[in-house]
């Protein structure tokens, strides 16, 4: 099950690169894509961090 | 300036005299309740004697974010230059599966050979003495421009509540160099499980008239305990120091 811990890379990827989300559009109830992308980030990382507790781990 | 409201300076004095003085005796009052047990020296001191639980841990790391960074100075910086303050939520965002892979790892490291800072850590595991002192000393100067800015953050929360000058600033900071050089961790533990549930409803309780005062004192709450677990942080380093020079 230790491929599941490549799941924590997935954050890197999605926020480091920038030119990813540096836009304004979807806007999602008003803020612009810049905004609501990097704060949907956080309920997803903590999902894929308990994901990974629960069934990777043995590094 | 704003002039003094007697009520808001009231209430923040009676909350900081409480949290000063439990966390001060909190090693006294642990006597008393643990017969016996005495504490431990600085492995005590520094890491409440390696016996916080989940509960406490997720309380004091809540106190590590919750500081004058992230509610004075990156809402200062975002409403300077904008987006470009929004640095501060990636970095906190994977700083998590970060710490979830390597802390694991220190943690037992550090348990195992009974280590306390990452100076132990370094010395124990490239058995140098030069390194170790480097890692302590960079520990320490890194940490300085960060107590430099929760300095600043106590002073606005002062001087919001109408007090002018220096001597106020000078107070709070030897108060809580004296809360964290004798409660150590326990302290900020203790006062955060105490103090936070105030700092959370606070915007609740405003809801009710009687308890609408609480409103007008929560920021200067809320800024309160990080203040003294970054002191806290601050001299865990120093301790690192001393205990390499000793």
């Amino acid at each position: 099950m230790k491929f599941l811990n490549l799941l924590l890379l997935l954050p890197f990827l999605g926020l480091l690169w920038t030119p990813l989300y540096d836009r304004y559009t979807p806007a999602l109830f008003g803020f612009p894509f810049f905004y609501w992308y990097q704060l949907a980030w956080v309920p997803v990382t903590s999902v894929i961090i308990w994901i990974v507790w629960k069934k990777g781990r043995d590094v | 300036m704003s002039t003094v409201n007697p009520w808001a300076l009231g209430v923040f004095v009676v909350f900081f005299a409480a949290t000063i003085v439990i966390g001060s005796s909190i090693q006294w009052i642990r006597k008393l309740f643990s017969r016996g047990q005495a504490a431990q020296g600085g492995e005590d001191w520094s890491l409440g004697g390696r016996q916080f639980g989940p509960w406490v841990t997720w309380f004091l790391v809540g106190g590590d974010f919750y500081t004058a960074y992230t509610v004075i100075a990156v809402p200062a910086l975002v409403y300077a230059v904008g987006g470009y303050g929004f640095f501060a939520l990636p970095y906190t965002i994977i700083v998590y599966p970060f710490i979830f892979l390597v802390m694991p790892k220190l943690w037992r490291i550090a348990q195992k050979g009974g280590h306390t800072t990452a100076a132990d850590i370094v010395r124990a595991r490239f058995n140098s003495r030069p390194l170790e002192i480097i890692v302590a000393i960079t520990g320490l100067v890194a940490v300085m421009p960060y107590i430099a800015l929760q300095l600043i953050g106590i002073r606005t929360v002062i001087q919001a509540l109408g007090l002018p000058g220096d001597i106020p600033l000078i107070i709070a900071f030897l108060s809580l160099a004296a809360y964290t050089w004798l409660g150590g961790l326990h302290a900020p533990a203790l006062t955060a499980f105490i103090f936070r549930p105030f700092f959370r409803h606070g915007s609740a309780a405003s809801a009710l008239p009687p308890l609408r005062l609480a409103h007008l004192f929560q920021p200067p709450l809320w800024l309160l305990g990080p203040q003294i677990w970054s002191l806290t942080t601050y001299c865990q380093q120093n301790s690192a120091l001393y205990k390499t020079a000793a």
